[in-house]
């Protein structure tokens, strides 16, 4: 789990982790198709809970709102 | 205050809370500055002198947005209660999202509560501890995920940027001599600057953020300290640095003897001491916040299945050293015979899946996240009043 943190683009919520059986253990996290790669090709298993394009919306949104509200911190 | 709050907004926040309600709400600036210069604040609400000392924190991780803003507004519905004499309501609201339409109904905490809490405890709350790394995060999407403060990289020109502010403070933050090898393989913990997560920092307590909130720890002798993050559904309990017992008080991280002998896992040979009485108080008062939760979510079981948090120790898949609830929860042991108890959690809240968004939930599901939170820290408060 340590070399996780290790993966370039793979930013996962250690509190996440829970136990799937003796062997398995299930972590989430946000990772870059890069980190995919590289998780994959270590075996591995990754189930995708928000597709990147969604998640690229859901940012918008928030930097969007994020970005008036400083316009209008800089004005007042 | 609308959610996702810039740090500008969480300053002004605290400001107006101060201004309308004098005599009930002080502002007070932190003793330390973060690195890029933000002066940092928290806000002291309640009984005053004798009141039963509390502290809630938010915000050390930069990239876990809605901490910050749910413990601002908790304190907002809190105060605004109180001065009416009226109970604190948690509103209804409805999962829209396509193929949910989940009802979570309206929640009344009685008035006789908010007054027995506000009078009774004297409640300081450090909703942002971490100003720089959210500004940094909240700068562009790009940068939504960075987790650490934004200490100056020690090499100029280098790239190496930043603490993980709960790894830095001062309990076991020595992991490499505070474990065997299979515990340093296994912590949680890096001596790396270049680490993007868990960088402990060049020495225990380095950082002017984490200084900030031992000091206030210490100084206002807080029995009750809850310090918020997101995400994953969790109330967590000490100890994060080993697994817990109850039968050997000489297997503590007080004691040098077993400096590079702790294993840090569950079933090994060490266990960190936690006397049973303390065990089980931290057990009660997190239930009860589960069960505040679960019972706030009203009859339909999607709502009530996505309000279950788990109760647990912070120790889960491997262990943390440094973190700011297992400190807290170590100040009752140390060498002074008038500490109290002191009961520490750390409350990972919201989820990755389920649409609420992980570390940034967007607003349409935000309220989801903020009602629960409310209605667990009203049943901690209340445990804490008594």
């Amino acid at each position: 789990m340590r070399r996780l943190g290790e993966v370039d683009g793979l930013n996962f919520e250690r509190t996440s982790a829970r136990r799937l059986d003796d062997d398995r253990w299930q972590v989430s996290g946000y990772a870059t198709d890069e980190a995919l790669a590289a998780l994959r090709e270590r075996g591995l298993e990754i189930e995708a809970v928000v597709e990147q394009a969604d998640l690229a919306d859901q940012h918008d949104v928030l930097y969007t709102k994020l970005d008036e509200d400083r316009a209008r911190e800089a004005q007042s | 205050m609308a959610y996702p709050s810039t740090v500008g907004a969480i300053e002004d926040e605290l400001a107006r809370l101060a201004a309308d309600h004098p005599g009930l709400c002080t502002r007070t600036v932190a003793p330390h500055r973060s690195h890029e210069g933000r002066s940092i604040s928290y806000v002291t609400m309640g009984g005053g002198d004798g009141g039963r000392p509390v502290f809630l924190t938010g915000g050390m991780h930069a990239r876990e947005w809605a901490p910050p803003d749910v413990l601002l507004t908790l304190l907002d519905r809190l105060l605004r209660a109180y001065e009416a004499g009226a109970d604190l309501v948690v509103p209804a609201f409805t999962d829209t999202a396509p193929a949910r339409d989940i009802a979570y109904p309206e929640v009344a905490i009685a008035a006789a509560d908010v007054k027995r809490v506000v009078e009774r405890l004297d409640l300081s709350v450090l909703a942002l501890i971490n100003p720089d790394g959210r500004a940094f995060s909240q700068s562009s999407a790009a940068n939504a995920m960075w987790r650490k403060n934004r200490r100056p990289p020690a090499t100029a020109g280098t790239a190496c940027r930043g603490v993980d502010l709960n790894r830095n403070f001062d309990l076991a933050w020595d992991f490499e001599r505070y474990y065997d090898d299979a515990g340093d393989i296994a912590v949680s913990a890096s001596n790396d600057p270049c680490d993007f997560q868990v960088y402990v920092g060049p020495g225990a307590l380095s950082e002017p953020e984490s200084r900030n909130v031992a000091s206030i720890l210490r100084e206002r002798r807080a029995e009750f300290y809850i310090d918020v993050h997101s995400f994953s559904r969790k109330i967590l309990f000490p100890w994060g640095m080993d697994s817990n017992q109850s039968r050997d008080p000489s297997q503590s991280f007080r004691n040098p003897a077993y400096d590079g002998r702790r294993d840090g896992g569950p079933g090994g040979p060490y266990g960190e001491f936690i006397p049973r009485d303390l065990l089980d108080e931290h057990v009660r008062i997190g239930t009860a916040m589960h069960d505040a939760m679960v019972d706030g979510a009203g009859d339909d079981p999607r709502a009530r299945a996505r309000s279950e948090y788990a109760v647990e120790p912070g120790l889960a898949l491997y262990p943390t050293t440094g973190t700011a609830s297992d400190y807290a929860a170590s100040l009752q042991f140390a060498d002074d015979p008038s500490a109290e108890r002191i009961i520490a959690y750390t409350l990972e809240i919201g989820m990755d899946t389920d649409g609420e968004g992980g570390f940034q939930p967007v607003p349409a599901i935000y309220p989801k996240i903020e009602r629960e939170v409310h209605l667990a820290l009203m049943a901690f408060l209340s445990a804490a009043a008594g």
